[in-house]
């Protein structure tokens, strides 16, 4: 097996075995494919999520990059670009939206789960679709925006590199310009519409700060569902949590250490710097491997064992520093709808076996989505 | 599964889109405002968009105090403008973005309007 190949499901199902070679290696591995040196340990991928001037964003933070997402959206920018992007839609992240969109959540969640046996990973790109939109919150037809968003994670050339149709990608754009530059539609409610047509002070057009929630937003939410869903059931975590619903929020922290749903994000070195044996030079791509550290066992003891009683501060899942997930509020108070819903509708086993769990192939390399986790309620 | 198209949203009818760039100082320059524009951008501007007559009339307009510079295209319809903004592998897009970044981090700001809705 490659020590890196996350377009291979193989390597997908076993990555935690690979990470833990890369980790013990005296330097860091350098990936001929996707020209990243991987950076697996803990406090290196700490420190270079922090130190924003020596590994820069502004050449993308994806495995995969394309030259057109440079400087273009938040999370492929420094600053001072990305403090203007995330401030025009920071307040769509408030308290009282984080409510309104979980309450959302709940809703879509309850009518779409159900008894007796079915696919429920299909059910949870609905939810965070479901979730985007509200998001979002455009004023337009919601269940064909959903549509969009849906049709986008499955062939989108952004969200994934087979089966490739883009067409909801390109309607979005075009009714997005539709929306805010030829018709100025007003907002209708709270969310990133509003924020782009009432808080925009240099006017740009960064049609990124819908894109991103449509793109990677839906995808890491996905990503974060499943495996909480998976996590809960093949960690034996499930009555114990049906018990005890005060438990919830440690079972998504854990769940994000244990599975981060993004588990890898790429950035550029900017001067010279030792990582882990290797001494990076101006231009040299690293691959920042979340996913491992969260399982450095010098930092979280016995990192393979899903304990809900675990202290997991620190963990990164969802990232770390200036260009952490700004959707991560959102995110977790989705989670936790999610599953108290999938609580309620009963207890629940994973029918489908380890082996056998189908990774998306998604186009940036970065984030894990599993197309085919049937479960029997 | 399958996607609705936004028909309904489009206009055949000629419109004006208006940007209005504001810089702050008057010695940072308007991004290509002391050209060469790419020859690469105007062969696809003049190929894809003037010699189609997709735009109709193009003007550059400079304020007094020069602080302002106000670019005026007029459109054959709303459908042609949506078909350039998502012509994703063009140079035009390329020098767009180009643009956007140096507004950006030069502080110059863009106000956009449109008439003829």
């Amino acid at each position: 097996m490659e020590y890196f190949d996350p377009h291979s499901n193989e390597w997908l199902l076993n990555k935690f075995e690979s990470y833990s070679k890369l980790r013990a290696l005296d330097k860091a591995y350098y990936d001929e494919k996707y020209d990243v040196h991987l950076i697996t340990r803990y406090d290196d991928v700490r420190l270079a999520l922090s130190d924003h001037s020596t590994f820069s964003s502004a050449k993308g933070n994806l495995i995969v990059e394309s030259e057109d997402r440079f400087e273009m959206t938040p999370g492929a920018s420094d600053d001072p670009i990305h403090t203007i992007y995330k401030n025009i839609a920071f307040a769509a992240y408030s308290k009282e939206n984080i409510e309104r969109i979980a309450n959302c959540a709940r809703t879509h969640t309850r009518r779409l789960l159900k008894k007796g046996v079915f696919n429920i990973s299909e059910i949870i790109e609905e939810v965070s679709a479901c979730t985007t939109v509200e998001i979002l919150n455009l004023p337009y037809d919601k269940e064909y925006v959903k549509n969009l968003i849906m049709h986008m994670q499955r062939h989108s050339s952004r969200c994934v590199s087979e089966n490739i149709d883009d067409t909801s990608q390109t309607e979005l754009t075009k009714l997005l310009i539709s929306l805010t530059t030829i018709k100025s539609v007003k907002p209708t409610g709270p969310g990133i519409y509003q924020e782009y047509m009432n808080n925009n002070p240099t006017g740009a057009t960064v049609l990124s700060l819908f894109a991103g929630p449509c793109i990677s937003g839906t995808s890491s939410l996905t990503g974060a569902l499943q495996f909480l869903t998976l996590d809960l059931a093949r960690e034996n975590q499930l009555e114990k949590i049906m018990e005890d619903r005060s438990l919830i929020p440690l079972a998504i922290n854990e769940s994000l250490r244990f599975n981060a749903s993004t588990g890898r994000f790429s950035r550029t070195v900017t001067k010279e710097i030792t990582l882990h044996n290797v001494d990076l030079k101006p231009g040299d791509r690293v691959g920042l491997c979340l996913e491992s550290a969260n399982r450095d066992p010098l930092v979280f003891k016995n990192p393979d064992i899903f304990d809900l009683n675990r202290n997991t501060s620190g963990h990164l899942g969802f990232g770390y520093g200036a260009h952490a997930c700004i959707a991560l509020a959102i995110s977790k108070a989705v989670m936790n709808v999610y599953l108290d819903e999938l609580l309620n509708n009963g207890y629940y086993n994973v029918l489908t076996e380890n082996k056998d769990l189908q990774y998306v192939m998604t186009a940036s390399g970065n984030d894990d989505m599993i197309s085919n986790i049937v479960i029997e309620v | 599964m399958c996607v609705k198209p936004i028909g309904i949203f489009l206009h055949k009818i000629m419109f004006t889109l208006i940007k209005k760039y504001t810089r702050q100082d008057i010695t940072t320059p308007f991004f290509g405002e002391y050209g060469p524009y790419p020859t690469d951008y105007l062969m696809q501007l003049n190929d894809r968009y003037i010699k189609t007559n997709k735009i109709i009339n193009s003007t550059t307009i400079l304020s007094d105090d020069k602080t302002t510079q106000t670019t005026t295209i007029l459109w054959n319809s709303e459908e042609d403008f949506l078909d350039f903004v998502v012509d994703g592998t063009s140079h035009i897009v390329t020098y767009l973005r180009k643009q956007h970044i140096y507004n950006l981090k030069n502080n110059i700001t863009t106000e956009t309007s449109c008439i003829g809705d």
